[in-house]
């Protein structure tokens, strides 16, 4: 840019100095204008043409010889009516100059018209390509900002859907521990509970309750037991009996036995003759099992 | 039990285990020692045979219950207490008969059998309901007696683990006073003392 001011300095000046010519005299001759003939608007061209026209229409005679006198001498007339109506301010008398100043007028006021109307579309070309650009960083800027914000949310939501899935992992885990603590602590409690009864029972058996139901057991199959022949020293079974609640023997399997059929046959019906069995005097010691082994001495 | 107990958890654990360990081998199941039986007669029920008419001239069921009964060891139901007539395994209701507490039943029929007879006999077991014993024994009119002994014997046999004796004879000497002079003779007879015959006499 400036190289190019540096290269073109003198015709560069030339143009600006004409320019202000071109505006010193344009403004010269718009201030007579106007103080001539202040209702007369700022519309240039057709204005003025006309305001010439409109004078010798309302006098058509003078006009006809008008055009055959700027022919011969067009060049010196120009130069000569420029100082006149400086001291005369009369517009009738130099028509001429008037209109040859006011061509070159209007040729300016037209050049300036379309310097202004080049600049004008130069500037809003400028404008618009400006505001196309702006109009474009805008648009990318919002794209930019759209994804940095959709990437954003993706990161928070991936953030919350781990930060979830860490707390779901963390309460399941916990749930587990309680659950864990609670079955030991039922465990635990379940094994005091038994404890408990278990020593309830045992001290029940101490108490001799448990060797008095025995005792009783032993009478009641002893009594119902019809001793076979065969059933003699050295003889050994054993009876595993199933009894309910009430007593009632539910079933009776022979276990290791060294008798005869008859021996076999006698053991059970020994048991089942005895049913119901007697009931301990304290429900606790009761025992739904019992082994009965036959065993006699002689 | 020990709520602040002072040893090492696993100590703890232990000791629990061992006192279960303990208490269920003493308590789970109670242990009864039978040392002694009685030497009663054993009930049984012997239910009067099909195919036989009142007036046949053996009732099979009646020489097996005599039989037993007179072994000392066994106590036959009364007939009057028979109640129920069951001549098949199928048909006993042995619950009733666990009522009238017998611990034994025999049922049994008599069948023609080609020119001759067939005496067909269930002992069962009324407490368990088990069948322990069943023969089809070929006879004639004239045998029946000896094959109701042969079903005694096996009877016996089975409920005491001792055979039997009732197809044996006895031989007795029989002193009779005819006129002041005693007479002697020799007879012998069935074990039950049916059919006796003199062999000799003085």
């Amino acid at each position: 840019m400036s190289g190019f001011i540096r290269e073109h300095k003198w015709p560069l000046i030339g143009a600006v100095v004409l320019h202000l010519l071109v505006l010193l005299a344009v403004a010269g001759a718009a201030l007579r204008w106007t103080r001539s003939q202040p209702p007369v608007e700022l519309a240039i061209e057709g204005v003025v043409v006309d305001e010439n026209l409109l004078p010798r229409q309302g006098k058509p005679i003078p006009l006809p010889p008008e055009p055959a006198a700027p022919a011969p001498e067009p060049t010196p007339t120009p130069v000569e009516p420029e100082p006149e109506p400086e001291p005369a301010p009369v517009e009738e008398p130099a028509p001429r100059a008037v209109a040859i100043n006011k061509a070159a007028e209007a040729e300016a006021q037209r050049q300036l018209a379309a310097e202004q109307a080049a600049t004008e579309r130069r500037e809003r070309e400028a404008r618009e390509k400006a505001q196309a650009e702006q109009r474009r960083i805008e648009e990318a800027r919002r794209l930019r900002e759209e994804a940095e914000a959709k990437k954003k949310a993706e990161e928070a939501a991936r953030i919350k859907r781990e930060a979830e899935e860490a707390e779901a992992k963390r309460k399941a885990a916990e749930e587990k521990a309680a659950r864990e603590a609670q079955q030991r602590a039922a465990r635990e409690a379940d094994l005091q509970r038994r404890l408990a009864a278990e020593e309830e029972v045992a001290a029940v058996a101490r108490s001799g309750v448990m060797d008095d139901y025995l005792m009783l057991l032993k009478q009641t199959i002893e009594r119902n037991w019809i001793r076979p022949a065969s059933a003699s020293a050295g003889l050994e079974c054993v009876l595993n009996v199933t009894q309910a609640p009430g007593g009632t023997v539910i079933d009776v399997r022979i276990g290791r036995c060294n008798g005869d059929q008859a021996v076999r046959e006698s053991i059970t019906n020994a048991v089942y003759r005895s049913s119901p069995l007697p009931a301990p005097s304290d429900d606790r010691i009761f025992e739904r099992r019992l082994e009965i082994v036959f065993k006699p001495v002689n | 039990m020990a709520k602040k107990s002072d040893g090492p958890l696993w100590a703890q654990v232990a000791l629990i285990f061992l006192l279960i360990g303990v208490s269920t081998a003493s308590f789970a199941q109670l242990r009864i020692d039978i040392t002694e039986g009685v030497r009663d007669a054993v009930p049984i029920a012997v239910v009067p045979f099909d195919g036989q008419s009142a007036q046949a001239v053996t009732d099979v069921a009646a020489v097996i219950a005599n039989d037993l009964q007179m072994s000392g060891r066994f106590a036959p139901l009364e007939q009057r207490d028979i109640v129920a007539r069951p001549t098949t395994g199928d048909q006993i209701r042995f619950e009733d008969w666990r009522l009238l507490r017998s611990d034994f039943i025999v049922v049994g029929r008599v069948e023609s059998s080609g020119t001759g007879l067939a005496v067909v006999y269930e002992l069962f077991n009324v407490q368990t309901g088990q069948p322990l014993l069943t023969q089809r024994l070929p006879a004639t009119q004239a045998e029946l007696r000896a094959t109701a002994h042969q079903i005694s014997d096996a009877i016996f046999k089975r409920l005491t683990g001792i055979p039997g004796a009732f197809s044996t004879r006895i031989a007795f000497v029989a002193v009779g006073d005819s006129g002041g002079v005693k007479r002697h003779r020799l007879v012998v007879a069935d074990a039950d003392g049916f059919n006796p015959r003199t062999v000799t006499e003085s």
